[in-house]
């Protein structure tokens, strides 16, 4: 505000731009996806986590962390069993958390 | 709520108390009965949310973990070694109060949306490992608790009413356990703690050990709604035990009710599940869906108008009435 910046359109501005491209997102899912209302919900927490891992902020550190989750569970898929790779990905996240408390995308905390 | 307890408190919350025990034996039909159980249920896990969530403002969304491990304990204790869940609620209690110590160790060291992604993410790897393990827990087919006709000892019985009265007994445990909480130093501990924790470390609060303890006390309460949850519907698999949504429905209840307040969870239940349970029945068959809109319609203008939520609007009101009365008089 002091500084000639408007808080609520920067916001709204952000939303949007996040909204369409999640939009773009799902439509480009769609030939190896079912379509259902609840389709999404399974994106919801992977975004969450791997923007976490990658350090809140970090667009970088998302890339990188969602290559890593992408990797770690066809991984724990072929090893650990068809019906619990995901269980690769959340020990992949709380061990980093566990020595990086901000995440693989470094030092600044929030 | 603050000093010594007042009587006009007393006798509200005795009349409250008695309207809750008779509600059973004036409503008859299994369907409402199983709506109360639902929406004590509900209140319950709401209450044993908002000691953490609430008062030290640690917004976790992994409180589904100590349902499962409860449910779990509980089972394996009943249809391995014939133990009575009973026995098995306080086991699978301690066995969450427990887990909450390695669990708190490594989430408590985070912060903000990190330490909420590390609970998230605590849940969703133990109901991946009870789906892993199939000859000790069945796998993510579960399994069915054998059905004994009325037993009261293993917490079975056919009325659904009995369960009514167990899980009421259940809330004013959680409730009572938050009022001794809310009036003692712990209390005003978690709230400086939820204020700003670098603050009240400063003034000498042991804001990790403060949390710790507050985590166990959670933990436990969580476990023993788990253990209830399974003996009501008798089933138990790794999905419906470490489900999300009861992590965000124990959230959620106590933002809509009100935050760090004794109320809150009970209220806010009463005000979502109640709506939502009779919407379906009302509607559900030509509006599919027509619960879960009003439920987000709900949330999001109590979310708008009332960040403080239901409980933030009632003492408003009180105080307009205090301040007004002495005007009158």
């Amino acid at each position: 505000m002091l500084m000639g910046i408007n808080p609520n359109r920067v916001f709204c501005v952000a939303l949007g731009i996040a909204l369409a491209l999640a939009g773009a997102a799902g439509s480009l899912l769609m030939p190896f996806y079912s379509a259902y209302p609840f389709v999404g919900q399974v994106f919801v927490l992977m975004a969450f986590v791997a923007v976490v891992l990658g350090t809140l902020g970090n667009v970088i550190g998302a890339l990188v962390a969602s290559l890593m989750m992408g990797i770690a569970e066809s991984l724990g898929v072929q090893y650990v069993g068809a019906d619990s790779g995901l269980i690769v990905v959340f020990a992949m996240l709380l061990l980093t958390l566990a020595f990086k408390p901000t995440g693989l995308g470094g030092g600044r905390a929030r | 709520m603050m000093q010594d307890i007042n009587p006009r408190h007393a006798i509200a919350i005795a009349v409250g108390v008695a309207v809750l025990i008779a509600l059973p034996m004036v409503v008859k039909s299994s369907f409402a009965v199983d709506i109360f159980v639902r929406i004590l249920l509900f209140a319950f896990i709401g209450t044993a949310w908002n000691l953490m969530g609430g008062y030290a403002k640690q917004l976790s969304l992994g409180h589904a973990a100590y349902f499962g491990l409860g449910a779990y304990t509980s089972t394996i204790l009943q249809i391995n070694y014939d133990v009575s869940p009973w026995i098995g609620m306080v086991a699978g209690g301690v066995v969450a109060a427990l887990a909450s110590l390695p669990i708190g160790w490594l989430c408590f060291r985070l912060r903000g949306p990190y330490f909420t992604i590390a609970t998230i993410a605590t849940a969703q790897a133990l109901m991946l490992i009870f789906l892993k393990f199939r000859d000790f827990a069945w796998g993510a087919e579960g399994t069915t608790i054998p059905n004994l006709g009325t037993a009261p000892l293993m917490m079975q019985f056919e009325n659904k009413s009995s369960y009514y009265y167990v899980v009421l007994g259940l809330l004013l445990l959680s409730l009572l356990v938050t009022w001794l909480i809310e009036r003692s130093w712990i209390g005003y501990y978690l709230v400086a703690i939820g204020e700003d924790e670098d603050a009240a470390g400063a003034i000498g609060v042991n804001a990790p050990k403060m949390k710790r303890d507050i985590y166990m006390i959670s933990a436990f309460l969580t476990a023993l709604a788990g253990t209830f949850y399974t003996q009501y519907i008798y089933f138990i698999d790794p999905a419906t035990a470490f489900s999300f949504n009861i992590s965000i429905e124990a959230a959620l209840v106590s933002i809509v009710g009100g935050i760090g307040t004794l109320w809150g969870p009970l209220i806010g239940t009463v005000l979502l599940e109640t709506t939502s349970a009779l919407l379906q029945s009302w509607l559900g068959n030509s509006i599919g869906g027509v619960q879960l809109t009003v439920y987000s319609l709900i949330l999001m203008a109590v979310i708008l108008w009332r960040p403080t939520g239901l409980m933030g609007m009632i003492n408003e009101v009180r105080q307009r009435f205090a301040a007004r009365k002495p005007a009158q008089a």
